[in-house]
């Protein structure tokens, strides 16, 4: 069976997208429970507006994993 | 002592020393975050203009094109996130005895910088604005000059909002002694050949 080319690379960049998205979500969610655990312990609050954007990046990387996952299931050649 | 010269927060677990009152703690100027936040938006825009030549006149996938598009904006907002963090918590806070820088990085550094004042001499603060941002926003350093025995040592509060009255503030309260009137200059002798010469 002959594989196309950019078939492969769109294959790779899919692979590196989920990847990345992983990376975004994870990072995030450490970055801000530690974020946080000084803030209790100096004792400064999170501003509202820095938790708001946290939950964006987020839940946007979690949309982006999700059609990722969508692309790779069902629209092959993508 | 103004409340304005004091951020929102509560500073009690800085207060270390005996009888220690708070005078002032203060971030950096707001400002600094604009250069930043522009810097990231436009890596993203180019970026996102590399993902539309590659994806849409080289693969010819507009699906990747779309999922590379919300993965960079994504990460953008990360970045910028990380950005207002890192600016959050650094933290310059003076006290009755002791002037402190306390920044903190999650995952990768924290520093705590201290200097006791009843144990040097501050001599000189200097308030230094530099450009025209910096004169229009009222952007500046504050530079506090200490005495030590072995060398001059000085403080530098960065891109301070309001640097100049916050420098007289200082001034009057360091320089001035009207923080710790009873306290006595300390008088530092250099190299004594001979102990019996005191």
């Amino acid at each position: 069976m002959h594989i196309d080319t950019t078939v492969i690379i769109k294959a790779a960049l899919l692979f590196l997208f989920l990847l990345a998205t992983t990376f975004i979500i994870l990072f995030n969610l450490l970055y801000h429970s530690r974020a946080l655990r000084a803030t209790t312990s100096i004792g400064l609050h999170i501003p509202k507006q820095l938790n708001f954007l946290k939950y964006v990046s987020i839940y946007l990387a979690l949309f982006t994993g999700l059609m990722l996952l969508v692309l790779f299931l069902f629209n092959y050649p993508w | 002592m103004e409340r304005s010269m004091i951020v929102q927060g509560n500073w009690k677990t800085f207060l270390t020393l005996r009888g220690e009152q708070l005078l002032l703690v203060q971030r950096k100027h707001v400002y600094i975050l604009i250069a930043p936040i522009v810097m990231t938006f436009l890596l993203t825009v180019f970026f996102g203009g590399v993902s539309y030549i590659l994806f849409i006149h080289f693969l010819f996938s507009i699906s990747l094109f779309l999922v590379s598009l919300l993965l960079l904006t994504s990460f953008m907002l990360s970045i910028i996130a990380k950005v207002i963090i890192d600016w959050y918590f650094h933290l310059y806070i003076v006290t009755t005895r002791k002037i402190l820088e306390v920044s903190y990085t999650p995952f990768s550094s924290l520093s705590r910088n201290d200097i006791l004042l009843d144990r040097v001499n501050c001599t000189e603060i200097d308030v230094q604005r530099h450009g025209i941002l910096g004169e229009l926003m009222d952007i500046g350093d504050i530079v506090i000059t200490f005495d030590r025995p072995t060398h001059r040592e000085e403080f530098v509060l960065r891109d301070i909002e309001a640097c100049n009255k916050i420098g007289i503030f200082l001034t009057q309260t360091l320089l001035d002694r009207g923080v710790f009137p009873n306290n006595v200059q300390t008088i530092w002798m250099r190299s004594p050949r001979q102990v019996s010469a005191y």
